[in-house]
């Protein structure tokens, strides 16, 4: 229920905000005014030290609100696009989950994609929209894989709405090609619609209107994923074991690079290439992604796959 | 006007009538409705009637010591298709006659804080009560007035337009009217009841 929390603290939050506010506009002549609102103040206080997010629950839950074409007020909402709207939202979650747990092949079948199911739990309004949860038999004590996977999907779906260029390229750094895909036919499904949206999960709350959902459709359309494995030559600058991290001077052309460690390889190994690779040549095989947008390169990341003597 | 009958969302309508929300005045919420037609329409469980009870009896409270002409508006779950726990009371009071300042009027207050405290006010009459003085600053007037309807004209968790009620103060018989309504308090009765077996 940690999304319905968050609501409520929201709302709580304002009240206390325009409480605060109009006690302080109070003269000396508002004694009546004053004895209630400092009541009301406190008792909103209480609200909000119960609503403590310390306490929201470790499963996953998000709220999906629409406006717009599809919705009349907060009475209903057109049947089709509710129901493609959920699924798309479901389908990026499970593609995160698959993703951030290395299981994501290029096409087919999305594994373990039951680990990823949410439930319809509830209907939110204001306009209208839907609380999606994972459903567990038995309570929680860590935040699940689940969870992260669905504040991840939200903050990768904020960030397309993001006015701030550069902050929207540094959020998709490390996308997968097919999350990008669900991505675009979800806001391919809110801009033919005429649809707006507001998504909330963990600490994220963001607001779609007209032109945020243009502006996130059109990132989505004009952003692709080009995943490629290639073999530099250079020399180890070092990596950071616990950190899994690297340093690799790849010469003149691509300068130094920097990434993260493929996770195959262990920390042990790694420091063992502190010992036998710095200022040596060599040949990295790096797993090389770059984002483009409209065709050109906006970002490229690095994973380093193995490093091996160099092939004269 | 009568009480409007609730909406297909169980809530009373913020406007009647054909003309949308710019028709007669009294099609508008509030509406206003005597305590007697509350009474009429609201007393349907035991505990709605208890809350009811204890409205009459802060209001013939608030009478009794001089505060005895203004209006309520009515609202919360108590006015929604629901079992409530409470009535939302905004309560819009004329200062007593007599009372010259501020300071008397403070003094009253501090003297009465089981009618004015909203803690007390809730634990012994079930009301979610705030006043507002009517002669008091205008444009704090203004102010609380805007903050309470915009907390009471929508539904909280959806932002539901919806409407209320509202009651004057000065009509005594009207109170009494509704309080014969309600009939005797069961607590009196069983009492009663215990005496003569």
């Amino acid at each position: 229920m940690s999304t319905l929390r968050k609501l409520e603290r929201d709302f709580v939050h304002a009240d206390i905000a325009a409480v605060s506010a109009l006690l302080e506009q109070l003269g000396d002549e508002d004694v009546m005014a004053r004895l209630g609102l400092e009541a009301r103040l406190e008792e909103l206080q209480q609200t909000i030290a119960q609503l403590d997010p310390a306490k929201d629950g470790p499963t996953a839950s998000a709220a999906l609100f629409f406006g717009g074409r599809p919705v009349i007020g907060a009475r209903g909402i057109e049947s089709e696009f509710a129901g493609a709207a959920v699924t798309k939202f479901q389908d990026i979650v499970a593609k995160v989950l698959a993703h951030e747990t290395g299981g994501l092949g290029q096409r087919g079948i999305v594994p373990n994609k039951g680990a990823s199911t949410l439930h319809i739990t509830n209907i939110v309004r204001g306009s209208f929209g839907f609380l999606m949860e994972e459903v567990r038999p038995q309570q929680q004590l860590m935040e699940t894989p689940l969870k992260v996977a669905v504040d991840e999907a939200t903050k990768l779906l904020d960030a397309f709405g993001e006015p701030d260029e550069e902050q929207f390229r540094s959020a998709v750094e490390t996308i997968d090609q097919r999350v990008l895909g669900t991505a675009r036919e979800f806001f391919d499904l809110m801009r033919q619609s005429g649809a707006t949206l507001r998504l909330v999960a963990g600490e994220t709350d963001r607001s779609f209107g007209a032109e945020a959902v243009a502006r996130a459709a059109e990132r989505a359309t004009s952003t692709t994923v080009e995943d490629t494995d290639e073999t530099l030559q250079g020399q180890l600058a070092g990596v950071l074991p616990d950190a899994h991290q690297f340093e690799f001077r790849a010469g003149p052309d691509r300068g130094t690079i920097r990434g993260k460690v493929d996770r195959a390889l262990t920390t042990d190994q790694l420091t063992q290439f502190n010992r036998d690779w710095v200022n040596v040549d060599a040949d990295a095989r790096v797993h090389v992604k770059r984002i483009l947008r409209n065709g050109a390169v906006v970002r490229e990341s690095y994973t380093l796959l193995t490093l091996g003597k160099r092939d004269d | 006007m009568p009480i409007p009958t609730f909406t297909i969302d169980g809530v009373l309508p913020p406007y009647v009538g054909p003309d949308g929300p710019g028709g007669a005045a009294e099609d508008m919420s509030p509406y206003t409705v005597s305590a007697l037609e509350v009474v009429a329409s609201f007393a349907l469980t035991d505990q709605r009637r208890a809350i009811l009870r204890g409205w009459l009896s802060h209001r013939a409270a608030l009478r009794g010591i001089g505060f005895d002409r203004g209006f309520q508006w009515l609202d919360g779950s108590f006015v929604e298709n629901k079992d409530p726990q409470d009535l939302d009371v905004v309560t819009f009071l004329y200062r007593p006659a007599g009372i010259n300042d501020r300071n008397e009027l403070a003094g009253l207050m501090r003297a009465n804080l089981n009618l004015f405290a909203r803690h007390h006010v809730r634990a012994t009459f079930h009301l979610d009560f705030f006043a507002a003085d009517l002669d008091g600053t205008s444009e704090t007037l203004v102010n609380v007035t805007r903050y309470w309807l915009g907390l009471f004209s929508h539904r909280r968790g959806d932002d539901l337009w919806k409407g209320m009620l509202q009651v004057r103060l000065e009509d005594t018989s009207d109170d009494m009217a509704a309080l014969a309504a309600l009939g005797p308090s069961p607590i009196l009765t069983s009492a009663a009841g215990g005496a003569n077996p």
